[in-house]
């Protein structure tokens, strides 16, 4: 549809000639969300997921794949719900999952590759990029975030196996080690001891009497699936509690004006130094 | 203004960097330890004729660490969760070795142990291999679940360079992977395949188009006319599905390739060892341990012991091993001195890293062995500012009592291992 709305049109020339919101303001943010993401990003997955997301010899195919995309959609999520609701940018479950890429690379290639002095692959940190663009393509097709939680959530938890397969599945080949058959991740965690973590810590699949346990990939994948669902309006509720109902809060003045008992104002300044607003 | 807000980072900048570069990080010889309660330490595990094959190794050469470990009688049971699950393993800084062989009882113990019995005697080896290069100091280590770890004796250890250094392994599949790279090519090219999709995308949407200035049409109430198609137009949609479509095609051709690639994948292993302890030898000792004082002053701990010797030949006390010291009787000859490792300190250590090694000494009020037949009471003394050093006296502890194991030998050299649990009083 060609836009013929003279309202839209100047807007459109307003931001043109430069006034309203420059592209200064939008470096600043941009700048402070990448610090920000980062490290909500880190906090959460080192708190919840930590060792499993971390040592090879974690990556199992019953914890790891159920817990880590569960953890790892909640921030994308929140940046999903901002940046769609506040600005219509389909991208942030995108962001939110480059970002902790880019943080969790940058630390483990430096504390631990560089510092500590460990193999870098043996630390290497999992990936959830590809499913999180695909969620954004969900919520751009679909506008709804009812849709996108229940197919997108799902998609999510679904394709983490496969996603990670690639970057994981070489150090899944068995080797025979002093007569005993251990995967190659084994043999990593034993050779590069981690002395202050006894390997009877580690939680990963052990074996039960239940029943489809030998498609334990795609029983996980499904309920990973389920639970990544929760985990998306956890995320989103993150995000308007802390972000959109803070800033529409200080952008309508209200908090300031209900404490001087004036009136709120009819249009929000930003809408108004964009030259748009009720009132306009 | 400016220029001041400018040269205030800057300085800012210099003095953490110069915090973080220039101090410098003083070498890790200790690893806890002597931060655990004393009284847990000597009343749970004691190690004997601990050795470490030797002292300096080239990157990639092995080095074993041998000895026996004993599960006291006295284990606090009542303090911490028994040894019903525990784990073996060396105790070095960081990842300067790695392990390439852990034996306990005779069995070979890559994971998990399980069943350690109390009132047991275990012998153990664990072979190291030379990595990162430097003095690193190394400990046989236990790990108690719920309880925390027990350390044994530790030696200082040099790791020279080899230039050819490799930690190579075969697969199953008769492929040979060097561990300290493995596979991180692939992971960095698939990573990046993986960014690919995400990268675009947010350079897409962020770079050409303004950001914040869109919260202006979306927040517009009413919104104006075609604000959606506006904001969001068809050629957005392609380009977005577009890489939507890349992602699931990065993601699918990597699950296909990793089938491809490694045929063969089998799920991450557990494996529980219960190991054999040596057979206990014929008790020919009867111990009791009364008590204990310590003089803080003096660095000097006195216990009273009363033995019987119920053999038929005389036996004498060699040593006391409590904790992850051992102390030795002075009056002893050589012969019949308990093998420890090592305690050659590195060249250029100060002495905070190596004052505190051993060997250390204790004396008998009565030097004369125990005679078959014979109950005696006697004094043990020994004097060393490891007492405090190692902090190895509970005196404000929940239970002031000293701990340990005591060893006789007799002239046959059979060897009774006594378990002590002295009340510590104050002088």
């Amino acid at each position: 549809m060609s836009v013929t709305n003279p309202e839209l049109e100047k807007l459109r020339g307003s931001f043109l000639n430069g006034s309203g919101v420059s592209r200064r303001w939008d470096l600043l943010l941009v700048v402070s969300v990448v610090f920000v993401v980062i490290a909500a990003n880190m906090l959460i997955h080192i708190l919840t997921i930590g060792d499993w997301d971390f040592w090879v010899d974690w990556k199992d195919r019953q914890w790891w794949p159920t817990l880590t995309p569960v953890v790892l959609i909640v921030i994308p999520a929140g940046l999903q719900y901002i940046a769609w609701k506040k600005l219509r940018l389909p991208v942030g479950a995108s962001i939110g999952s480059v970002l902790l890429f880019l943080g969790l690379l940058l630390s483990r290639t430096t504390n631990w590759g560089l510092w500590t002095e460990l193999p870098v692959s043996y630390v290497m940190t999992s990936t959830t990029i590809p499913a999180a663009v695909i969620l954004d393509c969900i919520l751009l097709a679909t506008r709804s975030f009812v849709v996108t939680s229940l197919v997108g959530s799902l998609a999510f938890g679904i394709l983490f196996q496969p996603m990670n397969a690639v970057l994981f599945g070489a150090f899944w080949q068995p080797v025979d080690f002093h007569g005993t058959t251990f995967t190659l991740a084994d043999v990593m965690g034993f050779n590069y001891t981690r002395t202050q973590t006894p390997i009877y810590l580690r939680i990963i699949e052990r074996g039960t009497f239940r029943a489809f346990l030998e498609q334990i990939s795609y029983v996980v994948a499904i309920f990973s699936g389920l639970l990544c669902i929760a985990g998306y309006w956890f995320g989103q509720m993150l995000g308007r509690v802390l972000a959109v109902n803070p800033a529409e809060q200080f952008l309508s003045g209200k908090k300031y004006l209900d404490q001087v008992d004036e009136d709120p104002p009819e249009a929000t300044p930003l809408l108004v130094s964009a030259g748009l607003g009720a009132s306009s | 203004m400016r220029r001041r807000v400018i040269r205030s980072a800057l300085a800012a900048l210099c003095f953490s960097s110069a915090l973080v570069f220039g101090a410098g990080a003083t070498p890790a010889g200790a690893h806890g330890e002597n931060a655990q309660e004393a009284f847990l330490r000597g009343q749970s595990l004691a190690w004997f004729d601990v050795q470490v094959s030797k002292t300096q190794v080239a990157q990639g050469e092995t080095l074993d660490i041998t000895g026996r470990v004993r599960v006291l009688s006295t284990y606090p049971s009542k303090n911490v969760p028994a040894p019903e699950i525990a784990y073996l393993t060396s105790n070095h800084p960081g990842a300067s070795f790695t392990v390439r062989d852990r034996q306990i009882g005779g069995k070979f113990a890559p994971m998990v142990l399980q069943g350690l019995e109390i009132g047991a005697t275990y012998p153990f080896k664990v072979t190291l291999a030379g990595r990162l290069t430097g003095n690193f100091h190394v400990h046989p280590s236990i790990a108690v679940k719920g309880a925390g770890q027990i350390m044994g004796p530790g030696a200082w250890v040099k790791v020279t360079e080899n230039p050819e250094y490799k930690n190579e392994i075969i697969l199953a599949s008769g492929k040979k992977v060097n561990l300290e790279n493995a596979f991180l090519g692939t992971q960095i090219f698939w990573h990046v395949l993986m960014l690919l999709p995400g990268a675009l995308l947010i350079a897409y949407w962020l770079i050409p188009k303004p950001i914040l200035w869109r919260s202006a049409y979306v927040n517009a109430d009413p919104a104006p006319t075609g604000v959606e198609d506006f904001l969001v137009s068809k050629t957005d949609h392609r380009i977005t599905y577009g890489l939507g479509a890349l992602a699931l095609i990065v993601t699918l051709a990597g699950a296909g390739y990793s089938k491809v690639a490694w045929p063969k994948q089998i799920p991450l292993q557990v494996r529980y060892t219960t190991p054999a302890p040596d057979p206990e030898p014929e008790k020919f000792i009867d111990v009791e341990t009364p008590q204990a004082s310590f003089d803080p002053g003096l660095n000097s701990l006195t216990m009273k012991i009363v033995a019987k010797n119920n053999g038929t030949s005389p036996a004498t006390l060699t040593s006391w091993h409590l904790a992850s010291s051992a102390f030795i009787n002075k009056e002893i000859p050589e012969s019949l001195q308990p093998v420890m490792p090592g305690n050659d300190c590195p060249a250029g250590f100060s002495e905070q890293y190596c004052a505190v090694s051993g060997p250390f000494y204790f004396t008998l009020d009565q030097a004369a062995p125990l005679a078959p037949g014979e109950r005696r009471t006697f004094t043990l003394k020994a004097t060393s500012k490891i007492w405090t050093e190692r902090r190895l006296v509970p005196e404000a502890e929940a239970q002031t009592q000293m701990g340990g194991a005591l060893r006789f030998v007799d002239d046959t050299g059979k060897e009774n291992l006594a378990d002590v649990k002295a009340e510590l009083h104050h002088a």
